[in-house]
């Protein structure tokens, strides 16, 4: 018999108290709903990837030393035909407008451009001088060969054009939403319809995908619930049970909602799947339980088999929670506050939803039996199932054997995966902020700031040539690193003004706009800093090549670091997914080591092991077909979670070989039973989380997505290891 | 004359005297308020113009029949502040004032008369071509619920800007 560790003393408790158990279930289930409406959606671009590492901590020192994070936007104007002069008209009124815009502190654009003072025959002039097309044309190809590191804002084509716009620093969510709102009707009112506007850079991206969040959230949940309810009845053959199955995993979703709420956590693009998750590990459950009420034949009143039902599943079902929850908890080993704050949610709200599942079924499995006379059996022919078992059995080293090659080449795959973290993908499908950020990337080279600094000593200012010296070759490394990357700083500056030996004066540094000459040189002196547009590093290799060159270029010349929100996208990725493989690691031993202990069985932890290891292993392996051969931390995430789950079935098929053992069956026996009884409701939950899993597929994210086909082929993979490798294994160990 | 008509003759010309006090005050005054202006301005005699927006707040004193100007004007990715102070002389009715030019002026003293509709102000400031120290004019046409701004370079006849200001 497994141990459940008293956790199966909620249900027992509810059959023996319902009045209690009612209310409490009311109150707790009651507050959840209520408190709803206050969930919050994550929009900080940040928390997708800043941990404890080294390279965040650097980071958030970068941003306390600008004095908070800059908002940073990015307005892209287009028309496929190119501009006409009445376009360059209204967009330099925009422009113009713009300067007087609130919250808008500098606004760059083709309009801002100007040659240096030293220039002949341009000096000092404006970029776009006149509205004319033509006399444009002639300037820019003028500007672009004199100034090829600097940046002109409108391509050669004279088709796109970029406003590069800051606002203040560390605005809240609602003030940048609302400045995002008065930018686009500025656009709207000043630009002619024709032309294409979007609004990007950092802080939109942030806004769209809490947006889209919120939309995938109610879709989501909608479509699972439907989904999972419509299988119930399906399986179950009974519109009775089906509502009884399903009324505690909608209980589950409620309170994981609630628990949100509770922490203050947010909901963030992979946290928007937890209740989905949660529904499905709640009907399973619910499943095994009413499934083997209709067999109980515990003598007595209806109250015997409800709580006959519980002392025998329920233990599994605690087994399950744990393991489960533990998955989730190993995920905390990332360091990421985005991922610590699901994995504290995901555990809490497997195990709250075990609990309610079990004290939902302690009031209403009474219900169950008086409808079963209704039910029509639907059970799939045990015969396969006992087949396979029977194979397995006769052929149990070879099946071994097969089972550790796959397992082999499953391992192969997964160390042959790259680690690939776009952040863009976090943007919903369809997002029209996707395509404008790959014409920004093509056009311009990107609207992410990569910053270097050097470090200047108490009382030491850049009039001292060794540190302006130093300063001009880190800037000169950086733009021949990436020369098709703007690259700014105050020697760039003096070269404009014609004197590249000499640092600006204060009457120069007027002609910058305001936040960038404080960024570039704050008023306390101690740093200088060199900033490059970047597109996103992992958009494509060659942009991450030309980052890395860039980054170690800078620091070969002097930089004394390298900043930025390009710097976490590069390195903070792969700093997760490998925590987050070491997180998986503890998951599968920590959790097999406890249901080992549990069943006081300890060659257990091998025999679990195998059989839920080979599916993840195939499964990241199968990320070669499905994702490119890239694994991003959503894979890694969802493997966690899988093992977490899947381990289940193998936990409730071990308890029930366990005790027919016990009975004294010998193990051949003990097998075909332990099929007969529990390999039909272990095809039906894996059918139910597989089906409940597809609606991911329905998510505007694609990281979601991705997370889903990962788990339905890791829970397909190990039902097969369950009903075929883990009978082999249960033969070598009895 | 007796004293009826020197006190007739007294109150007219007190209204005569009185008038264009009444008048500048009015016009001084008739600018209180925020404005928003447009226009064009040049950085040097040869240049093209380079269109300009600004804002500005004013702030009318009457007992002192002074007009506070504070605002900023705009090309885009530079920002200028437009400042400066103009007093009406009860005795004489002349103006004086500072006035800061972001279209190449710098600071400066200014000093005019007005007309009826007419602010016409003249300073001294360097000479945007050659740098060396040249006579401005700046004009301020004041109608109902607008004015217009205007530089010029006294001895070249040159504009240099022109602002258009509305509520």
């Amino acid at each position: 018999m497994t141990r459940g560790l008293g956790l199966e003393g909620p249900g027992l408790w509810a059959v023996r108290y319902p009045v209690f158990a009612a209310l409490l279930l009311s109150v707790f289930v009651g507050s959840a709903l209520l408190s709803i409406p206050k969930l919050r959606f994550d929009d900080d671009i940040n928390r997708v990837f800043l941990s404890s590492s080294p390279i965040s901590n650097e980071y958030r020192d970068f941003i306390a030393r600008l004095g908070g994070r800059p908002t940073a936007l990015a307005l892209m104007v287009e028309s496929p035909e190119g501009f006409s002069s009445s376009d360059l008209e209204a967009m330099r009124t925009l422009a113009l407008e713009l300067e007087f815009t609130d919250g808008v502190v500098a606004a760059l654009s083709p309009f801002s451009v100007r040659f240096s003072p030293a220039d002949e025959p341009f000096a000092d002039q404006p970029l776009v001088a006149n509205d004319s097309v033509e006399d444009l044309a002639v300037r820019l190809e003028y500007f672009t060969n004199q100034y090829p590191e600097s940046a002109a804002f409108i391509t050669r084509e004279l088709d796109v054009a970029l406003f590069v716009l800051s606002g203040g620093l560390d605005l809240k969510n609602d003030q940048v939403r609302s400045l995002m709102v008065d930018i686009e009707a500025l656009a709207a009112d000043t630009l002619p319809a024709a032309l294409g506007v979007t609004l990007t850079g950092e802080s939109a991206i942030s806004q769209a995908i809490a947006d889209g969040l919120k939309h995938d959230l109610v879709l989501l949940n909608a479509v699972g619930v439907v989904l999972v309810l419509l299988l119930a009845i399906f399986f179950l053959r009974s519109a009775v049970l089906a509502f009884l199955a399903f009324i505690p995993a909608v209980a589950g979703v409620v309170v994981t909602l609630g628990l949100f709420v509770l922490l203050d956590y947010p909901v963030t693009v992979i946290s928007n799947v937890l209740p989905v998750l949660v529904l499905v590990f709640g009907i399973a459950d619910s499943m095994h339980l009413l499934l083997h009420m209709r067999e109980n034949d515990t003598p007595g009143p209806v109250s015997a088999k409800v709580r006959s039902t519980i002392a025998d599943i329920g233990p599994a079902c605690a087994l399950s929670a744990l393991t489960t929850a533990i998955g989730f908890l190993a995920i905390t080993l990332s360091g990421n506050r985005q991922l610590v704050e699901f994995a504290i949610t995901g555990s809490l709200s497997v195990i709250v939803t075990y609990i309610t599942t079990l004290m939902l079924f302690g009031l209403l499995g009474r219900f169950a039996v008086r409808r079963e006379s209704e039910n029509r059996s639907g059970k799939p022919p045990p015969a396969l199932l006992e087949a396979l078992a029977a194979f397995a059995w006769r052929h149990d080293r070879p099946v071994i054997a097969i089972g550790a090659l796959a397992l082999a080449l499953g391992l192969w795959g997964y160390a042959s995966t790259v680690s690939w973290f776009p952040y863009e993908e976090n943007l919903p499908s369809g997002s029209p902020l996707v395509a404008s950020n790959e014409k920004l990337a093509k056009a311009f080279g990107g609207t992410y700031r990569l910053w270097s600094e050097i470090d200047l000593p108490e009382g030491q200012s850049l009039e001292d040539p060794d540190h302006w010296s130093r300063l001009t070759n880190v800037t000169q490394a950086m733009i021949d690193a990436a020369p098709d990357y703007a690259t700014v700083s105050l020697s760039t500056f003096a070269r404009w003004l014609g004197q590249a030996d000499r640092v600006p004066n204060q009457d120069d540094l007027e002609n910058l706009p305001g936040d960038l000459r404080t960024l570039l040189y704050p008023p306390d002196g101690n740093v200088a800093r060199i900033v490059a547009t970047v597109p996103e590093p992992m958009q494509d290799p060659i942009s991450l090549a030309t980052q890395d060159r860039l980054e170690q270029a800078a620091l070969a010349a002097g930089a004394d670091r390298v900043v930025g929100l390009p710097i976490i996208m590069r390195y903070e990725s792969i700093i997760l997914i490998d925590q987050l493989g070491r997180g998986l690691l503890v998951a599968c031993l920590l959790a097999t080591l406890v249901v080992a202990i549990a069943f006081r069985w300890p060659s257990l932890l091998l025999v679990l092991l195998a059989p839920n290891l080979l599916p993840l292993a195939l499964a990241a392996a199968a990320l070669h077909i499905i994702n490119n051969g890239q694994i991003p931390p959503t894979a890694v995430l969802a493997l966690t979670i899988a093992f977490g789950i899947a381990v289940n079935d193998s936990i409730h098929f071990t308890a029930r070989f366990r005790l027919e053992r016990t009975s004294g069956l010998d193990a051949r026996s003990a097998l075909m039973k332990s099929v007969a009884h529990t390999g039909r409701v272990m095809v039906l939950t894996t059918v139910l989380l597989c089906v409940g899993m597809l609606v991911t597929q329905f998510s505007a994210f694609a990281p979601v997505a991705l997370f889903g086909q990962l788990m339905i082929i890791s829970f397909t993979l190990a039902l097969i290891a369950d009903l075929v490798l883990l009978p082999a294994l249960l033969k070598q160990v009895s | 004359m007796t004293i009826k008509r020197l006190a007739i003759a007294v109150a007219a010309f007190s209204f005569l005297v009185q008038v264009p006090v009444a008048q500048s005050s009015e016009l001084l005054a008739a600018l209180d308020g925020a404005w928003k202006g447009q226009g064009w301005a040049k950085q040097k005699t040869s240049t093209d113009a380079e269109r300009v927006l600004c804002r500005i707040e004013n702030t009318y004193f009457p007992s002192s029949v002074k007009l506070v100007v504070e605002g900023q004007c705009a090309v885009p990715g530079r920002k200028f502040d437009l400042t400066g102070s103009v007093t009406r002389s009860l005795s004489s009715g002349t103006i004086s004032g500072r006035w800061s030019n972001p279209f190449g002026a710098g600071g400066t003293a200014v000093n005019g008369a007005q007309s009826e509709s007419q602010i016409t102000l003249s300073f001294s400031a360097p000479h945007p071509d050659t740098g060396k120290r040249a006579a401005h004019l700046m004009f301020w046409d004041i109608e109902d619920g607008t004015f217009s701004l205007t530089t010029r370079l006294r001895d070249d006849d040159i504009t240099m800007s022109e602002l258009q200001f509305s509520r």
